[in-house]
């Protein structure tokens, strides 16, 4: 039995897809000029770009701790780089540390 | 003292013999492992002679333990919102205890409180000797928090028995815990049946780099 099939549903376009349209929206190139034109788009591309590196700079707290972040992933890129002896002895010791240092007992009698 | 390693050291066994691998530990990432490296670097030279005689030391040892208590806190913290969704949970037990630990010192002067009578019961007397810097002081009338300070004795038959608190005991679950998942989830890779099968998506393992 053939059912009359439904139709497909037409994705709604949005209004700027691409940098190009955002350009167009924003300020109407020349349309003689190439570099015009280019100049807008890349105009686009440079907010959008920044707007995004703004947003997660702070959103994922990189603004508060610029120092302390860098020298931790410095260190641990040098723990990838690391001698696997040396990496198994401060990976234990670090565990240890844990342990006893986060403990709130009299260790150090 | 082997009251909170031995959970570890069990995990680790248990995990071995069912069919884990110390090295899935390894390449497990600990995040923040400097900062824990430093913290108990400092406990170390505050605790221990001839630091924790001095008087200055003596004056600022305890907030510098409680600042040393709040790494600890948040590296864990940071393993266990960022770390392998897996193996998150074993690092919120251990935030869990170390976070109550570091609430008890700092609603008490930067010290945890000792209950007199397990140290009695204990070791026969008191081993809080004021005339250098300790971690613990003995609990009283005025102590806030009392049941979460030191309050559980270790069997007196144990080596170097000590008086733990609520916060170490979660501690040391933790940690043990994650050591035995972290052991147990990623299988030993040297197994006759992991070598002879094939993904049935015909995609190579991570650690092969390309389609065998």
């Amino acid at each position: 039995v053939l059912r009359p099939a439904s139709p497909a549903a037409i994705k709604e376009m949005p209004d700027f897809l691409t940098d190009r349209d955002s350009a167009r929206a924003y300020r109407e190139p020349s349309r003689t000029s190439p570099r015009s034109y280019e100049t807008a788009v890349n105009r686009v591309r440079a907010r959008r770009k920044f707007g995004m590196r703004f947003a997660e700079f702070f959103a994922s707290g990189e603004a508060f701790c610029t120092w302390s972040c860098h020298s931790m992933r410095f260190l641990e890129g040098w723990w990838e780089r690391a001698p696997m002896y040396a990496r198994v002895a401060l990976f234990v010791i670090s565990i240890l540390g844990m342990i006893l240092g986060g403990s709130a007992s009299g260790y150090w009698d | 003292l082997i009251w909170l390693l031995a959970p570890t050291l069990l995990a680790l066994a248990l995990g071995v013999a069912l069919g884990g691998s110390p090295r899935a530990i390894f390449a497990s990432r600990f995040r923040a492992w400097p900062a824990v490296l430093l913290a108990f670097a400092v406990e170390l030279v505050l605790y221990n002679p001839p630091a924790d005689r001095q008087p200055w030391v003596m004056h600022v040892g305890p907030w510098a333990w409680l600042a040393a208590q709040v790494v600890f806190f948040v590296v864990l913290i940071t393993n266990g919102w960022a770390g392998n969704p897996r193996l998150v949970w074993p690092w919120r037990l251990a935030a869990l205890g170390v976070g109550l630990n570091t609430l008890v010192i700092a609603f008490n002067g930067g010290h945890m409180p000792q209950s007199p009578q397990a140290a009695l019961a204990l070791w026969g007397a008191s081993h809080i000797d004021p005339s250098r810097l300790q971690n613990v002081a003995s609990m009283g009338a005025d102590t806030r928090l009392p049941w979460l300070a030191d309050v559980l004795a270790e069997p007196a038959w144990l080596p170097r028995p000590n008086i733990l608190s609520v916060g170490d005991v979660l501690l040391a679950s933790g940690v043990a815990s994650w050591v035995f998942a972290a052991t147990i989830l990623q299988p030993r890779r040297d197994t006759m049946g992991y070598r002879i099968t094939t993904r049935i998506d015909g995609g190579a393992r991570p650690d092969e780099g390309g389609p065998q």
